[in-house]
């Protein structure tokens, strides 16, 4: 890595004026760009470490504005055209390298992309407007979707990089990231994934769910007597599908009729 | 038949290299002399090799009694030289019974070429016969094969008793098949009078046809099949060649120093996978894998794969990463060489195989060690690192040295003649001796840190305890103002009287028991009792532990089923997760089923009994 890029960070105070004043009608773009002129206080970048680069922050935000116009954004939205938006959004942001230096990791400067920026695009996304979507943190838009495609990146190298993220779900997403001592571990999670794409291969993505809740349950009471994170790859991997496969019933590859999940106890 | 006759060296006119010092070119291997043996004589199978086959090896400890001891007794041994040897062989001999050693190769070569030393063999043969049986010091002359001095057959003669050996080998000699067997004893120097003059004999003596101009030839054809079936020998014929070595009353026993005698079977087992699990691997190649089979007193021993031999299974891995052209290039700086790659693996330790628990195994009981070897794929030895603080967890590693000739020649010059270990002071100041120094540091270096990181930066303490509390008591000595250090706020104190309570602590684990197969937690707590309100109820309620607090098992078929064994307070134990107190205090156990993959934890509280 040759530079870090510094990008620019919006305080809680900032979001709130943005965000709170207007319940009713988002400001636009030029009218928030207006605010922040006369509350400069709100706006503010990592004293040292790297060189300022409001632009790159731009740039996304113009990346992902595009990705939503191409899935029916502003007009029309719908189920399977946000899911689909989530995915390339995840991907776009996972590969974004101004993203791995650790400034992604500070939830203001996803509150600056998200509550500056985009703030019209996550009204399209989540028409409920929570303002836990607008705010940095966990359930934020984007920054939920860069923890995925970060963490499930199967690295360059990979002959289909991005597989897990096109694959998986909405409800296993959600299994997996909302679990701090599962995304916490980039490998576990990328193994837990990558059990349940297999999984699904075998039993179809219908049954998913209660596999899912299931298996993630057992992985971490494992995890408490067999510190997963210690393991080698492929015996992390062999594990966690083991434990996928036991749920879901199935045997040597082939399903079982009737599977741990849904037997009556 | 005849029997074979006896034919002891005399000192030729320029010398001869005797029977000791030949025992004493061996040194003092680090290695146990059954290990050296076995490693030697495998090392001797595999650069015998017949190309694209894999050999299969069989050792086989047995003891020889009825017709098998009268035929070595007076068919083979039936002259006994006069030195001092000679007496406890011929008493050996003498005995009902007489242990035997054997180490048999089939798919190998035999001992091919001419029989005598003087001779130049005009067929397409390697002299392995002269080589093994007559030589000693023959520069290796297989490409990057196992052995490079043959020194490794002294220690053959030395394993037995009497320093006696038989070798019987199916082999060809200028392209014809043929069978040898010979007698070969590695005694001391002696004087004795041969044809009215006092001579100086060697010591090394062979048992054969005398060929009556002053030599001895090995007996061959009819005769070997004869003498072999009737002292049990493996079968051989004409297309099955390989070599049987049998090590008369052979020191099986007393390997160590240690007074207790030594199962033989496992013995052999461990010293086998852990010399040669590299070349017994499930994805080793087939021409290269060698089959082994242990026989001890007509019981086979079965001999596992090293991928179910823990903790070979970690070995295995790193080998077949390496295999596949992964792992770390280790390099020199200058000269710019590629020393060859290290693989390391680590994972969960494993249930050992019953032989590993004996005393002196080799295997570690947790590993953290680097097997060094070089392309021939035999282990030259283990370098030992640091170990994973969690017993748990144990990793295994392999470094396989660069198969470019000039780095490969470099490790091969670098080991002494028992091939056991890499000592770059054995090479002339020069590039080689670069090569292994730099390989070697680097090996150790990663030894020393794969488990632990951190050790690698500067000699840091090891893990104290907490500094916090001392910070607390140094913040003290500053203004007075907020002296409190991090932790609980003290009791409330002060109050008096009120402070005697009826509780119950948190529930502490405690250890781990089995009751008959089944797995059992147990946890302590102490109970305080002021004796105001014996109505209370104690009551102990489990739970799973997930992300460090408690998970319900709903839904979870693992076995668990939330319901504690038994509840001890004081002396009195119930049935059932709940007690009534009364007036009871002191120490509470609780036992709980343990599920299988699972942590417990444990809740106890004090409930009003129920109106």
């Amino acid at each position: 890595m040759t530079r870090v890029l510094l990008l620019p960070r919006l305080n809680e105070l900032g979001v709130m004026k943005i965000i709170d004043d207007a319940i009713g009608e988002l400001p636009s773009l030029s009218e928030t760009l207006e605010t922040l002129e006369e509350h400069s206080s709100f706006l503010w970048f990592a004293p040292s470490g790297g060189s300022m680069s409001a632009e790159t922050t731009v740039e996304i935000s113009q990346e992902i504005r595009e990705i939503a116009r191409q899935h029916g954004f502003p007009d029309s939205s719908d189920q399977k055209a946000r899911s689909v938006f989530d995915t390339q959004v995840a991907i776009n942001l996972g590969s974004q390298n101004a993203l791995s230096t650790g400034e992604a990791l500070r939830d203001d400067v996803w509150s600056f992309l998200s509550s500056a920026l985009l703030a019209d695009v996550i009204a399209w996304r989540f028409p409920d407007r929570n303002p836990e979507r607008f705010r940095g943190g966990a359930r934020n838009t984007f920054q939920r979707l860069w923890i995925r495609g970060s963490t499930l990146d199967l690295g360059l190298e990979a002959p289909e990089r991005w597989q897990l993220v096109e694959a998986l779900s909405e409800d296993a997403m959600v299994q997996i990231f909302e679990r701090a001592s599962l995304a916490g571990d980039h490998k576990l999670a990328r193994a837990i994934a990558s059990a349940w794409l297999e999984t699904s291969r075998h039993i179809g993505r219908g049954r998913m769910e209660h596999v899912m809740r299931t298996a993630t349950k057992l992985v971490r009471i494992r995890n408490e007597i067999v510190d997963l994170g210690y393991l080698e790859e492929a015996v992390l991997y062999k594990e966690i599908e083991g434990i996928f496969f036991r749920v879901a019933g199935i045997k040597d590859g082939i399903p079982a009729s009737r599977s741990l999940a849904t037997a009556s106890r | 038949m005849n029997a074979m006759e006896l034919y002891s060296e005399p000192f030729a006119k320029t010398g001869n290299i005797t029977g000791e010092g030949f025992r004493r070119l061996l040194g003092r291997p680090a290695l146990g002399l059954l290990q050296t043996v076995i490693r030697e004589a495998f090392q001797n199978s595999m650069d015998a090799t017949i190309p694209g086959r894999g050999p299969r090896v069989l050792l086989r400890s047995r003891i020889l009694n009825g017709l098998a001891i009268d035929t070595l007794r007076d068919a083979v041994f039936s002259d006994i030289p006069e030195d001092a040897n000679g007496s406890p062989l011929k008493e050996a001999l003498l005995g009902e019974c007489l242990r035997v050693f054997e180490i048999a190769d089939f798919g190998t070569t035999g001992l091919a070429g001419p029989t005598r030393a003087d001779l130049v063999g005009d067929g397409p043969e390697d002299p392995d016969f002269v080589n093994f049986i007559r030589n000693v010091g023959a520069a290796r002359d297989t490409h990057q094969g196992g052995g490079t001095y043959g020194y490794g057959k002294t220690s053959l003669y030395a394993l037995s008793r009497h320093s006696t050996i038989l070798v019987d080998s199916q082999t060809t000699c200028d392209g014809t098949a043929v069978r040898r067997l010979m007698g070969c004893c590695l005694g001391e120097t002696f004087d004795a009078i041969q044809g009215g003059i006092r001579k100086r004999f060697t010591g090394r003596h062979w048992w054969g046809r005398l060929d009556g101009t002053g030599g001895v030839e090995p007996v061959e054809g009819d005769e070997v099949v004869r003498l072999a079936t009737a002292l049990g020998l493996p079968e051989r014929d004409a297309l099955d060649t390989g070599t049987t070595i049998m090590i008369v009353s052979p020191r099986l026993d007393d390997d160590s120093e240690e007074e207790e005698r030594l199962p033989v079977g496992p013995h052999l087992l461990e010293t086998v996978l852990w010399n040669f699990w590299p070349r017994m691997c499930r994805d080793t190649p087939r021409p290269r894998k060698l089959n082994v089979s242990i026989e001890v007193d007509g019981h086979d021993i079965s001999v596992p794969d090293p991928e179910d031999y823990p903790p070979l299974d970690h070995f295995a891995r790193a080998l077949s990463e390496i295999r596949a052209g992964h792992g770390q290039v280790l390099s020199s700086q200058r000269p710019i060489k590629n020393l060859g790659r290290l693989s390391l693996v680590k994972g969960l330790r494993s249930d050992r195989h019953a032989a590993s628990l004996r005393a002196d195994s080799p295997f570690p009981k947790q590993a953290s060690h680097i097997a060094l070897m070089r392309p021939v794929e035999l282990v030259v030895k283990y370098v030992e690192g640091e170990a994973f603080s969690d017993s748990r967890f144990e990793w295994g590693g392999v470094f396989v040295c660069s198969d470019e000739d000039e780095v490969e020649a470099a490790f091969a010059d670098a080991e002494p003649p028992a091939h056991d270990d890499w000592i770059p002071d054995n090479l002339p100041k020069g590039p080689s001796k670069t090569y292994v120094n730099v390989a070697l540091k680097r090996i150790n270096e990663a030894a020393r840190t794969f488990a632990n990181p951190l050790s690698a930066s500067g000699k840091s303490d090891e893990g104290g305890p907490s500094l916090a509390s001392t910070a607390a008591l140094m913040g003290k000595l500053l203004e007075p103002g907020s002296a409190k250090g991090p932790g609980r706020k003290p009791g409330g104190g002060g109050g008096g009287g009120s402070s005697r309570k009826t509780k119950v602590s948190p529930a502490r684990f405690s250890h781990l028991e089995l009751d008959g197969g089944r797995k059992l937690a147990v946890f302590v707590a102490d109970l305080s009792n002021d004796g105001r309100s014996p109505e209370l109820m104690l009551r102990a309620v489990p739970h799973l532990v997930m992300d460090g607090g408690a998970a319900s098992a709903e839904d979870l078929d693992i076995g668990f089923c939330g319901q504690v064994l038994d509840l001890t307070v004081a002396d009195e134990t119930n049935h059932g997760g709940s007690m009534a107190i009364g007036l009871m205090a002191g120490k509470v156990t609780c036992r709980v089923p343990l599920p299988d993959d699972a942590a417990v934890g444990l809740r106890l509280s004090l409930e009003e009994i129920d109106a």
